[in-house]
């Protein structure tokens, strides 16, 4: 069974808005960070409450294949041969 | 329906043998090793050691075995290739083996010579479905013009004498055969004689089997009645034994580049500090950075991390003197299934060998080691503050506290292979016998991975 996921990138700012239950993300432990630690990715089957009562307002909404092509950008890419 | 040929197929098909290297001289044009068994090996056949083929140029049966080439220091095993599988008439035969532009390649070769007679048994209370009447031929290449008979058993029938034995005692252990209390054994110096046929008009194909066959090919010839037990695969009477269950490998872990990895902790058993490898099995079409199996401390450095970068693979390994790396040159973002064996032989080099090729060795001669004290993870990783993670699919992950030959960990024909035998430190099968969010460790240790952002689709129906 494939499941389409949507993948979202929110501001750090909103952290403590985010339900948890509503998301595949577990805790804010196992979040992805942009390199500037401004911004964080989420993903999800339904869209959460908190985005769809616009108390979220996400920076931006993919599907995967635009979510791993952000995720090689400099922003959230490096070098990683340090 | 069960076949016969198929079955022998099988059987002479999984009998690939992996031996210990011990005493190992080695210089660049010639190396030899004692092994106590050399099943089928005799001169010109090939060995295989960490995927490099090397030449028999000599041995003794179960005692030495030189070779062509210099083997590693680090070499603890070699594999002896299973024989190559024909069957039909000798025409049928033939007709192949014209077709192959160097057939002697195909020496060593099991020969199952057609018609097989067999008597079929329909009572219900008969646990036999039938008796098999086979002759089959284990041949190699043999040199008339200037063997002594003595050579001819040396060189050849010996060799394929002890072929015969492994063969009837991988018979014996399946559960398909039945008992057999008897089997006859020939010596077939000159095979293509044996089996020629006069022809009454030139140009048939009976001229030419002689022509191929007996040119140099001698072995031993097996005749066995096999019993073959009723099995629910290929009958309708009530089942009594069961099959012999393979070694079922269908399902992979997904990861998908964004934030999922699998987190297998720091516990002290995989806090390696003496020779490390460690296999998997991967598939996919990402082009991107990212970590595919790491132990890597993001503050400090120290560690391994096994990632890819524009679809090729790099091992890079942390050492007090600094970073030591290997760059892939092969693309493996093409979909297919890939395995990769990586090494750390301490002192000396490591390694990456893809789907049993070395892809590439870096000297490590002089540097320190020193254990990451981190996690490791699967799918993902972190260096610095950034996070690098992978898109694909991964098959039978495993670590070793040794160094292992990729023959060790999977088939000629690059699939996954039982390795419970091994001693792996970790083994997560990736799917098979895993409940989603845990990847459980089929080692006899308790390693177990955390999936982590992950869901219980992330278990797909593909394998390698």
């Amino acid at each position: 069974m494939t499941m389409t996921l949507t993948y979202t990138i929110l501001n750090i700012s909103d952290i403590e808005k985010i339900n948890f239950s509503e998301i595949i993300e577990n805790n804010f432990g196992t979040l992805r960070h942009s390199n500037d630690g401004q911004e964080f990715g989420i993903k999800y089957e339904s869209e959460p409450s908190f985005i769809a009562n616009g108390s979220v307002l996400p920076i931006k909404i993919m599907d995967k294949n635009q979510a791993i092509e952000l995720m090689q950008t400099e922003k959230w890419s490096g070098n990683l041969e340090k | 329906m069960f076949s016969i040929v198929d079955f022998i197929k099988n059987i002479v098909q999984s009998l690939e043998f992996t031996e210990a290297i011990t005493n190992l001289t080695s210089s660049p044009s010639e190396s030899q090793f004692d092994t106590c068994r050399t099943h089928h090996v005799t001169k010109g056949n090939y060995i295989y050691i960490d995927g490099v083929k090397y030449k028999v140029i000599d041995f003794e049966l179960n005692q030495w075995i030189s070779v062509k080439g210099e083997i590693p220091p680090t070499a603890t095993t070699f594999v002896i290739p299973a024989p190559h599988f024909f069957n039909g008439t000798p025409m049928q035969v033939q007709n192949v083996l014209a077709n192959i532009r160097e057939w002697r390649d195909k020496l060593p070769m099991v020969y199952l010579l057609e018609v097989i007679r067999e008597q079929r048994f329909n009572s219900r209370t008969n646990k036999l479905d039938r008796i098999s009447e086979l002759r089959i031929f284990f041949l190699m290449s043999s040199n008339f013009e200037d063997w002594d008979v003595a050579q001819h058993y040396d060189f050849a029938i010996n060799p394929m004498d002890n072929f015969v034995n492994d063969f009837i005692e991988t018979l014996r252990l399946n559960h398909s055969v039945g008992d057999f209390n008897e089997y006859e054994t020939i010596n077939r110096a000159n095979f293509g004689v044996y089996i020629s046929k006069p022809s009454k008009r030139s140009g048939k194909y009976e001229d030419n089997i002689t022509k191929l066959i007996d040119e140099n090919v001698s072995g031993v010839e097996l005749k066995l009645d096999l019993p073959v037990k009723k099995n629910p695969c290929f009958s309708f009477n009530s089942c009594i034994i069961a099959p012999p269950q393979p070694f079922a490998n269908t399902l992979s872990t997904s990861f998908d580049g964004f934030d999922e990895e699998v987190d297998g902790g720091n516990p002290f058993g995989i806090q390696l500090t003496g020779n490390i490898s460690f296999s998997i099995f991967i598939k996919t079409t990402f082009n991107g950075v990212g970590i595919i199996v790491a132990k890597r401390n993001p503050a400090t450095n120290f560690g391994y991390q096994f990632y890819s970068s524009g679809g090729k693979l790099r091992l890079l390994v942390n050492f007090l003197g600094g970073n030591k790396t290997i760059i892939g040159t092969t693309p493996i973002d093409d979909g297919q299934w890939h395995h990769v064996l990586c090494t750390i032989s301490q002192g000396v080099q490591i390694s990456m060998i893809l789907d049993g090729s070395t892809e590439g060795t870096t000297s490590i001669v002089g540097e320190t080691y020193v254990e990451s004290n981190s996690n490791l993870k699967m799918g993902g990783g972190q260096v610095g503050s950034t996070f690098y993670f992978w898109e694909g699919l991964t098959n039978n992950f495993s670590l070793f506290d040794r160094l292992v030959s990729s023959s060790e960990v999977r088939t000629s024909s690059n699939q996954a292979k039982d390795i419970s035998a091994t001693n792996p430190v970790l083994w997560w099968r990736c799917g098979n016998g895993d409940t989603f969010p845990i990847l459980t460790d089929n080692s006899i240790n308790a390693h177990f991975g955390q999936m982590i952002n992950m869901e219980s689709f992330d278990f797909v129906n593909d394998a390698p």
